[in-house]
């Protein structure tokens, strides 16, 4: 027999968020699998989950309707379906309308916005099937008005779905459309794709309702309808006819998404020029700029070869976007640099969007641009992080708020979340969900979370546990809401409304698109992202200072390349604070690698990162450069691909080129194997490439094990390989900021206080660290400091400054009461805290955050004596306020050595006083601990007991459970390793305390030193109620 | 004569209350919280050698002792454990005063003589609160403020005389004083962590930057100035008879008689500022024991006329063993009166007066646990939709009704406890309306309800079980 086909008009995605319980994709599959003809994807008020749809539906014999379900103020309910591309860019419009209405998440529209018609566009009408029948005439006033709007157009969807009172319902809306003259369509209500998806959905239900799924009564609905039905089941319920209409309605719906074309803004080129003409020119004047002696003709070959794609691809406008933004930041005085694949192009590079000479790093232009994958090219540019709000302003200025927007990032559940309100809806308490939260902080396999499960008192054989685990399994990767992207902006000709729709963000004043970065890049939309780099705020800082200090100004151009002392320095992992190189992992590779030159840190960047690591990349890697393992190439072809790595793959462009070259691919096509490498884990798709791969190797001689061995290696380094282009352009800051590092540490020093929070270490650790390097660092003095951390001469050390700290450092210091310090100040010298807080006009707080911070101390002595002081501040009437108070003088106890400590570390989280490991060493002594130092001059192997402040506790997902601390005493850090075995034994130790000792063994090598802990204490007994909050990581 | 004041600490109270209804109390801990945070208030010594400390947040404790027992602060119990404790000091001292949450000050200086030397008096006192099942500890001074800033300390000693109070007092932390939580910050951040290092301070320095309370306290502490202190009152408990003038042994006749002893009652009430929630009536016998008569309210109230209404309605069902000859009124069981209004706020509002009237009629006629309310529920699956409830747990536990929203598909009035399975699928008038929901509470249903018929006129709710494809009987409708 065969089954009536059908058109689902009415299905709401997860992207109707906690109502939708099934992913665009999965309710696309199913309806082909079931065999409807077409299926409209129609979330409420949202195109949001449109283009994951369409990428689905692409290669399906399914038709996809682009549409929305909408609740007017007034109740009214309607679907509307896309006929036409007239018809989206209405929808489009009317969505950003009613979301800019409203507040963020929410929508707001009315009839009027409904009038007149919008064009090309069919409207499903939801009328409430309970409306009490005194209602009937107010009803049949509706459907009058819909018809007499969109006549032809208009339908009432009959929405069926055994609750009892369908014949009713069938009989109610027949005679309703009589009586408007309307016509009838079956429609679902779609709200899931299966009907396994009902407890989901329930769930989800009771979440948005803030309720227990058991308190959510009649909120959540009677049965598990709402999902796609198999036609079978459909032809039961409707009359053929309303089945029947469904397709006639789909057919009607014209409009696919690849209709989309995007232009790029014009306003760029200037009169008389075309955008291929005036990117010439630019390209040429740049050329001058970085070959002044003319370039060479490989360089003229790659900017031809690449002019010639831009034009054939018609991206000028693209580039020339990127180079006004960039050239905007430079005016300003802005540092910023391109990163990414960007760096491959030898145009970017003459535009100064890059820093990274292409054709000097052999690198592959089709990574960035290639004419197989059709897509629009992707510049990322960096900008000071405290800067890049003034050239976000700049590009809503330059084209305006209907045509520059933000995209979007859809923020989905995470197991914490997920764990934490399916417990909630599910009806545990606080403290339980709590734990629960606790317990499962990421999805690990099933057994490993059964056995933490019941550690922390949990049966995880009981149903409620089995259910909530579930539903948290089905809810991780669902969308929950739409965030902003970090940067990336999506700038178009005409307003983007019409493209697609725009709503208000979380910030004041900031827009949205609908679509996020996957979303743009599947349909072809271009993105500039204007990404945020605290270590560019540093640098630029720093070259400020120095300006300031020595009446020299630097710029990136002026740092002297490869200066020897500087790999010294790096070969030494003495690189706290340097971009990229500080982390804990860097740190102890560097002595091992012993980067030597630009190119070293290329690689360093690349290779200490989880992929690599896990990919067991690091140590052939490793093994080669120290000279313990031959260097071999397979073929003298391949030499020029691998020499550059000592033979080991590390980026993505080397397996690009290896394609190339071994198995005979265009650039294009090697380019599109870079990416289906990535993605290949979860959606597979290599198989095509392997047979190419392997067939095109033998053709030119390659044996075919060795060819086999090749494709096996490409497929693990698909989820770790690198760009290079990107390694490049970072490496270039990490060797500006290590030259710094090593030439002007006390302003490099001062630079990064100022640009916190950034990069890895605390404040506290960049001041011990430049204090290790015979810096002097100054207290907060009311009496000299200003809001920044400053340089001032030491007489002490004629070659470096000393750091005055600001008061920024000073918790809950603001920056206008600084201000008014330092004017005050200018004027005449404070005679007294009463003056001080008088001509300031300091409130209490700003008072007392001076105390704590021991500002105060050149006017009114120690802590104590200050607070003392500013207790009896005396706010005088303007005409007193030179009056002075006589009083006799109190005299306070001053503050020992350990309250003090405190007192530095509360206020400003460390003390350039002793450390506090220093006052502690004669208790650690009898205790039988050694200094982080004499733990470093014990041999490797050695057992031993040391201690310190946990400055850093990290688990990366990478390393199997391992758990990595940084201690901290007074004579340096050391590493230690956690075992898991250790780890889940003294949990409570391990994550307790802030003072630990460790018993362990000592590994010592190439200069690296790592304590594998065999037992923990908890030492904070001894630190009473200091409290030094590690950065944790776990 | 100088005073001499005895501070009883009750430092374990919130245990102590909380333990005195258990059977054991190991790994017992009390909590306190604040909005959705809760911390350990006390626990167990048991739990303490775990290392649960005071403070701790209740998570982190449950990560250290998984099976520890936790029971949430019980304040009402400890104010009242506090004032049975005053009521036992006052054998010792007609000067006692409360200082809630876990002191009771008690001057004993005037009883020195009557009770023998100040050991002895602790000694019993010690033992007499045992006794009661409280832990306590004990301080002496002569001044109220002195002995609990010493026992605030910790220094649970005996000081005689005024003039070395200060040298004495000189270490006590002024953590430990009842200085107000801004102004003890303040000092602690000058440094000023004794009481002796406040006294050394240049007084108009101290003035200009402090309240007058904090010099005033001072003054009180060294005894230099007395301390306005709150004397506890002990007559509690109300007992009013009256003795009748003949035997009576109808009950309207009681009326009159125990509504004058209800007028005196409801004083005592409103002049103390209290409410109760129960109270005796006694009815005492020529020739046979006296009948008792216990009286409770739904509600804690002091409403005459309403008292008197319930009265009415409870002798109008009680059998008179005797003849009655003597009556009284016994309460002892009060709380204050803001204590039910704050309590009003959260939980009720005005307009439920007349329900709560009828319902303690009705309960009083038939007893407390034969006066139900059918409850709905909001639940798609008919058999949990409605549920009896005792009206009396009901309202205690402060739940309401709500009414649903969604209009139905048509239920019948008589729902079946049980379903009862169908040998054959009957005649089927209408439906199906589908019903999946529950899964919960693992009583997941998935259903498909008609309305059959059996006989003409007769329906029947019947579902077909889609699982197991089987057909049962819900409810019939009438």
């Amino acid at each position: 027999m065969r089954y009536p086909e059908y058109a689902e008009l009415h299905c709401l995605s997860a992207f109707s968020f906690l109502r939708g319980a099934s992913q665009p994709a999965e309710l696309v599959r199913q309806a082909c699998e079931l065999g409807y003809r077409a299926l409209a994807l129609t979330d409420e008020c949202s195109l949001a989950g449109m283009v994951r749809a369409w990428e689905a539906a692409r290669d399906l014999p399914l038709e996809l309707i682009t549409g929305t379900q909408l609740v007017l103020e007034d109740g009214l309910k309607l679907v509307l379906l896309a006929e036409n591309h007239a018809g989206y860019t209405a929808i489009c419009e009317l969505i950003t309308m009613g979301r800019r209405n409203a507040e963020k998440g929410q929508y707001r529209l009315t009839r009027e916005q409904l009038e007149p018609a919008l064009p090309g566009t069919l409207v499903l009408w939801l009328p409430d099937p309970d409306q009490p029948p005194e209602q009937a005439e107010a009803l049949v006033e509706t459907g009058r008005w819909l018809r007499q709007l969109y006549d032809g157009r208009c339908w009432i969807a009959v929405e069926l779905l055994r609750s009892g009172r369908d014949d009713a319902i069938l009989t109610g809306l027949t005679q309703l459309a009589q009586r408007c003259g309307l016509p009838l369509t079956a429609a679902g209500d779609v709200h899931m794709h299966r009907r396994g998806r009902r407890a989901l959905q329930d769930t989800m239900t009771a979440i948005r309702i803030g309720k227990t799924v058991r308190e959510s009564g009649h909120a959540l609905f009677p049965n598990g309808e709402r999902h796609l039905r198999a036609r079978q089941h459909l032809a039961g319920i409707y009359p053929l006819e309303l089945l029947a209409e469904t397709v006639r309605i789909a057919e009607r719906c014209r409009f696919r998404l690849d209709e989309l074309h995007y232009e790029y803004p014009e306003e760029l080129v200037p009169r008389g020029e075309t955008p291929t003409t005036y990117l010439r020119q630019l390209t040429e004047q740049g050329i001058q700029r970085r070959w002044p002696e003319g370039p060479t003709d490989e360089v003229r070959k790659q900017i031809e070869h690449e002019l010639e794609l831009i034009e054939e691809m018609d991206y000028e406008p693209y580039f020339l976007t990127v180079y006004d933004v960039v050239r905007f930041a430079r005016s300003q005085g802005i540092l910023c640099q391109g990163r990414g694949s960007a760096a491959n192009s030898a145009v970017c590079f003459c535009l100064g969007i890059t820093e990274v000479d292409p054709i000097r790093m052999s690198m592959l232009f089709e990574r960035f641009i290639s004419k197989e994958r059709n897509e629009p090219p992707d510049i990322d540019v960096d900008f000071e992080h405290q800067r890049r709000e003034e050239v976000i302003q700049y590009i809503y200025d330059k084209y305006g708020r209907h045509r520059a927007a933000i995209a979007a990032t859809v923020i989905t559940y995470r197991s914490r979340s997920a764990v934490r309100e399916v417990a909630k809806a599910l009806g545990f308490d606080a403290e339980q969900v709590d734990r629960l939260a606790r317990t499962i902080t990421r999805w690990d396999t099933a057994e490993v979370l059964r056995e933490r499960l019941s550690e922390r008192g949990f049966d995880p054989a009981s149903p409620t546990i089995c259910r909530l685990m579930t539903l948290v399994s089905e809810l991780i990767g669902f969308p929950r809401h739409l965030s902003q992207h970090v940067g990336g902006f999506v700038i178009s000709q005409h307003p983007l409304s019409q493209l697609v729709p725009v709503e208000n963000a979380a910030m004041p004043d900031r827009t949205i698109i609908q679509w996020d970065k996957d979303d743009l890049e599947a349909l072809g939309l271009l993105k500039v992202d204007c990404l945020a780099l605290g270590m560019l705020s540093a640098i630029r800082r720093c070259f400020d200072l120095i300006a300031g200090f020595r009446g020299r100004r630097f710029s990136m151009a002026d740092v002297p390349p490869e200066d020897p002392a500087v790999y010294q320095m790096i070969q030494r992992a003495d690189t706290v604070g340097v971009f990229q190189i500080e982390s804990r992992a860097q740190m102890s590779m560097l002595p091992r690698l012993k980067p030597a030159c630009y190119y070293d840190l290329v690689i360093e960047v690349a290779i200490v990162r989880p992929g690599p690591i896990q990919g067991k990349m690091v140590h052939p890697y490793l093994r080669r450069r120290q000279g313990k393992e031959p260097v071999s190439y397979p073929s003298e072809a391949l030499r020029k691909v691998f020499e550059r790595t000592l033979g080991v793959p590390i980026f993505q462009e080397q397996v690009m080129q290896l394609a190339i070259v071994a198995a005979g691919f265009t650039p294009g096509e090697a380019d599109q194997l870079r990416r289906s490498m990535a993605a290949w884990k979860r959606h597979g798709g290599l198989e095509h490439f392997e047979r190419r791969i392997i067939g095109g190797m033998r053709e030119r001689g390659y044996d075919e094990e060795f060819a086999r061995r090749v494709f096996e290696q490409i497929k693990g380094f698909g989820s770790y390989g690198f760009p290079e282009s990107h390694a490049a352009s970072f490496a270039l800051l990490v060797y500006v900021s290590c030259w710094l590092k090593c030439h002007e540490p006390a302003a490099f020093c001062c630079a990064l206080l100022n640009s916190q929070p950034m990069g890895f270490y605390s404040p506290s650790q960049l001041v011990q660290d430049v204090r290790r390097h015979d810096v002097t660092v100054l207290p907060v003095d009311v009496t000299v400091s200003t809001w920044d951390c400053a340089l001032e001469p030491d007489p002490g050390r004629p070659s470096q400054p000393a750091i005055r700290l600001g008061f920024r450092m000073a918790r809950g210091m603001r920056e206008d009461a600084a201000e008014r310090i330092v004017q005050a100040r200018d004027q005449r010298p404070f005679r007294d805290v009463q003056d001080l807080v008088q001509r300031a006009e300091l409130d209490r707080r700003q008072q007392n955050c001076l105390a704590d911070v021991n500002a105060l101390e050149t006017l009114a002595g120690h802590r104590y004596q200050a607070r003392w002081e500013i207790a009896g501040v005396e706010h005088f009437p303007e005409v007193l306020k030179h009056s002075h108070i006589n009083e006799a003088p109190a005299q306070l106890r001053g503050p020992g050595e350990v309250e003090n400590l405190l007192a530095d570390y509360a206020a400003q989280g460390f003390t350039l006083n002793r450390h506090p490991m220093a006052i502690l060493r004669d208790k650690l002594k009898q205790r039988r601990a050694l200094s982080i130092e004499q733990v470093r001059a014990a041999p490797s192997g050695q057992r031993l007991r040391t201690a310190g402040l946990v400055t850093l506790r990290q688990r990366p997902g990478t390393a199997s459970g391992v758990t990595f601390l940084t201690l901290e005493d007074e004579t340096a850090m050391l590493n230690v390793i956690v075992w898991r075995d250790l780890a889940e034994k003294q949990r409570a130790v391990l994550l307790g305390s802030d003072l630990m000792a460790i018993d362990g063994v000592l590994e010592h090598q190439d200069g690296v030193w790592h304590l594998i802990a065999e037992r923990l204490y908890d030492y904070d007994d001894l630190i009473g109620e200091l409290h030094i909050k590690a950065r944790d990581f776990c | 004569m100088t005073e001499q004041w005895l501070c009883i600490h009750l430092h374990r109270l919130s245990l102590d209350v909380v333990v005195r209804g258990l059977e054991s109390s190991e790994a017992v801990a009390v909590c306190a919280s604040r909005g959705s945070s809760r911390w350990i208030h006390d626990r167990a010594d048991g739990l303490a050698r775990q290392g649960i400390k005071p403070q701790m947040a209740l998570a982190s404790a449950y990560a250290l002792a998984p099976g520890m027992r936790v029971y949430p602060r019980q304040l009402m119990a400890e104010a009242s454990a506090l004032e049975q404790v005053a009521g036992w000091c006052y054998g010792i001292s007609s000067r006692v005063s409360l200082f809630p949450p876990d002191m009771v000050l008690a001057e004993v200086g005037a009883s020195l003589s009557l009770l023998g030397p100040l050991e002895r008096i602790a000694q019993a006192v010690r033992q007499g609160l045992k006794r009661l099942g409280y832990r306590s500890r004990l301080a002496a001074a002569p001044s109220a403020a002195a002995a609990r800033l010493m026992a605030r300390a910790g220094r649970y000693g005996r000081i005689t005389r005024l003039q070395p109070l200060p040298r004495v007092l000189s270490t006590a932390p002024i953590a430990a004083a009842e200085i107000p939580a801004r102004d003890l910050e303040s000092l602690s951040r000058m440094g000023l962590t004794t009481l002796q290092e406040l006294l050394d301070l240049p007084r108009p320095g101290l003035q200009r930057r402090f309240d007058q309370q904090l010099l005033d306290y001072l003054d009180q502490v060294l005894g230099l100035q007395p301390e306005p202190l709150r004397i506890y009152q002990p007559d509690q408990a109300f007992h009013s008879t009256l003795e009748l003038p003949c035997e009576v042994e109808n009950q309207e006749a009681l009326l009159f008689p125990i509504q004058r002893l209800l007028t005196e009652l409801c004083d005592f009430l409103v002049a103390r500022d209290l409410i109760m929630d129960r109270f005796h009536i006694v009815l005492g016998h020529s020739h046979s024991e006296h009948s008792v008569i216990p009286m409770g309210l739904l509600e804690p109230g002091r409403n005459e006329q309403r008292i008197l209404e319930l009265v009415r309605e409870r002798l109008h069902h009680f059998q008179l063993a005797a003849p009655v000859r003597e009556l009284s009124l016994k309460a002892q069981h009060f709380f204050p009166c803001q204590a039910r209004c704050q309590d009003l706020f959260e939980t009720r509002s005005r307009g439920m007066d007349q329900l709560p009237r009828l319902v303690e009629r009705l309960c009083s006629r038939l007893g407390d646990t034969s006066v139900f309310t059918l409850s709905e529920i909001e639940d798609h699956r008919p058999e949990k939709a409605w549920q009896p409830d005792i009206l009396k747990q009901r309202q205690a536990s402060g739940q309401s009704s709500s009414k649903s929203g969604s209009p139905m598909a048509s239920r019948p009035l008589w729902i079946l406890d049980q379903p009862t399975t169908l040998p054959s699928c009957p005649t089927l008038v209408s439906g199906p309306e589908r019903i999946e929901s529950g899964w919960w509470d693992g009583e997941d249903v998935c259903r498909d309800y008609y309305v059959a018929e059996c006989r003409p006129g007769e329906h029947l709710w019947v579902y077909r079980d889609r699982r197991e494809d089987r057909w049962y009987l819900q409810g019939i409708f009438s």
